[in-house]
């Protein structure tokens, strides 16, 4: 199942070896080998129930939240083990940063949204022009600038997810994880989002579910698809079919399911 | 009744019993519309019976008397309605028993709903809702007989009766609608604000503080103003445990001393109920002007809360 061999190179920055995630009792995910390179765009596809949003969270150790969740195996980030004792949980997440599959903007100001991060972590610069700066990465600037006192729950939900990516921008993280970020949006906000994430690449990691294989094609350079053992949606563990780059998943899959899936077949 | 609409080919084979289900639908909504009419009824005979026995009160002692005299002294001989006296021991009281009720009361929610595990938090919360259940006589002996002795033994000058004891307890008797209900406001942030918060590398301290307490914060005050309320309105635990002595409105604040023994308004319809006063005498009107004044300070409470609510909602859809 290990299929990465031609992809490990010096620029990995997380690399995931036989990581297995349990539920309480539940197998979610099962043996997973899987390097992922810095600055480009790394898409999970697979069907709902295959883990890919579970892994996703193992990344951030947003699982250790969820009560009776267990990892197994080695998540290395830049040579640290990220499930070692002595990695703060607070830490890492300030290294990751994390985009969710619902727009979930705090329901203070659009102005406090993107500060408090900043002052949470201690930013030692110009507050007010960071979370200028952010708006503006995550192509949102213009439409806020005048509104920036307003409570970010009056924005549409296309803005708001806008708003949490700048939010995850603000703090200067190494990796963006985004949980199927568009899936709550409609298509003209989803191709903005898309554009972003297009022109943010360049500078960060990402690492993003879709359950759309279009969006996959279109913004990611990777391309890691799951399955669950049972091919049943959340009856059985998932797991690794294959990964490599976009274009030869898409285009010389290697495994009859990926071809399946990526032809539509089914999924 | 209505014309046969039905065209279908099997249409012989259905009969249903329209005519029936349209009576026992009419006979619903008269029966159960009756019965939501009689508490809304209940509550206006109550309101107009408190209105007119005022009206009446006030025929016989000035409303400017009322408002700003400074003793309260309508059983004696030569009497005096200054209601003032009376909402301040009621606003100490309740002040004290918030003093107690809001801190303990949030911070059990807190850990109720953020740092108790699940299983915990099950059987916690029943048990801490049970404590409303305690009758409120009991409270107000628990008052007397065990809080006033520690406190004469602690503090010097401590009367018998007295304002903070009855205060106190008041304050562990309304602990659990004050928690309760913060904790429901609590556990309705949804958890997707507190893991965009985590996320962003909080601490839960912080998270807690600056994110879920904000998200939350309309309905904690919306309980604290609840409790307050039922504060004001409590009264066996002032009647058994703060004594029936009306402090005239000084300047040296003399009123406002928790140690010495205070009437509150409810503790004066106690009074006045249960004693002899006849039907239509000025005693007896008196009760209804203290019983509207305590309700109308209910009341604005109420309102105050639910605009609060209002106000400060946050809608996360």
């Amino acid at each position: 199942m290990a299929l990465t061999a031609a992809l490990v190179d010096t620029d990995t920055v997380l690399s995931v070896e036989n990581l297995s995630v349990y539920y309480d009792r539940f197998l979610a995910l099962t043996q997973v080998y899987l390097n992922i390179p810095q600055r480009c765009v790394t898409a999970f596809i697979g069907s709902s129930g295959c883990g890919k949003s579970t892994l996703l969270r193992c990344f951030n150790r947003m699982n250790d939240l969820t009560m009776g969740c267990r990892v197994q195996g080695k998540i290395s980030y830049r040579g640290t083990d990220l499930y070692a004792p002595r990695v703060d949980p607070v830490e890492l997440r300030r290294q990751i940063g994390m985009v969710f599959q619902k727009p979930n903007p705090f329901p203070k100001s659009i102005y406090e949204n993107i500060a408090y991060p900043i002052r949470i972590n201690g930013y030692q610069g110009d507050v007010e022009e960071l979370v200028e700066q952010s708006l503006r990465d995550a192509a949102l600037w213009d439409e806020v600038k005048d509104k920036l006192k307003q409570n970010a729950l009056s924005l549409s939900g296309g803005q708001q997810q806008r708003l949490c990516i700048a939010r995850a921008l603000a703090i200067e993280p190494d990796i963006l994880l985004m949980d199927e970020p568009c899936s709550a949006l409609d298509p003209i906000s989803t191709a903005r989002i898309e554009d972003l994430i297009k022109q943010l690449r360049t500078q960060y990691t990402i690492i993003i579910v879709t359950h759309n294989m279009q969006q996959a094609s279109r913004i990611s350079q990777m391309t890691a698809f799951f399955n669950s053992s049972s091919g049943e949606a959340g009856a059985g563990a998932g797991y690794l079919v294959e990964y490599g780059t976009t274009e030869q998943i898409f285009t010389d899959p290697r495994q009859d399911l990926t071809r399946d899936y990526v032809s539509g077949r089914f999924g | 009744m209505s014309e046969n609409l039905a065209t279908s080919r099997t249409a012989s084979r259905w009969k249903p019993r329209r005519k029936w289900s349209q009576w026992s639908e009419r006979l619903v909504y008269v029966l159960f519309g009756a019965f939501a009419l009689l508490s809304i009824a209940t509550t206006a005979g109550i309101i107009a019976s408190l209105v007119f026995e005022a009206i009446e009160f006030f025929k016989a002692v000035p409303f400017t008397h009322f408002l700003f005299d400074g003793e309260w002294t309508p059983l004696f001989a030569n009497p005096q309605y200054g209601i003032l006296v009376l909402i301040s021991a009621t606003l100490m009281t309740a002040a004290i028993a918030l003093c107690v009720a809001i801190p303990l009361g949030l911070m059990a929610a807190i850990y109720l709903s953020e740092f108790a595990a699940p299983k915990l938090r099950r059987w916690l919360k029943p048990s801490l809702e049970l404590l409303a259940g305690i009758p409120s006589v009991v409270h107000g002996y628990f008052a007397l007989i065990f809080v006033t002795p520690i406190l004469q033994a602690l503090i010097p000058g401590v009367e018998v009766f007295n304002a903070l004891s009855a205060g106190l307890v008041m304050g562990i008797a309304i602990l659990p609608t004050v928690a309760s209900l913060s904790e429901d406001a609590i556990f309705a942030v949804p958890q997707s604000l507190r893991q965009g918060a985590y996320a962003l590398g909080t601490t839960r301290r912080e998270a807690i503080q600056n994110v879920v307490l904000p998200g939350a914060l309309s309905g904690i005050v919306a309980s604290c103003i609840l409790g307050m309320a039922r504060a004001v309105g409590e009264t066996m635990i002032v009647t058994i445990a703060a004594g029936q002595n009306p402090r005239p409105i000084k300047p040296d604040l003399s009123f406002l001393d928790p140690r010495l023994s205070v009437q509150t308004m409810t503790s004066f319809i106690v009074q006045v109920s249960q004693g002899d006063a006849p039907v239509n005498s000025i005693e007896y009107k008196t009760i209804f002007a203290v019983g509207m004044t305590l309700f109308i300070i209910t009341l604005l409470l109420n309102i105050i809360s639910f605009w609060f609510v209002n106000r400060f909602r946050e809608s996360y859809e």
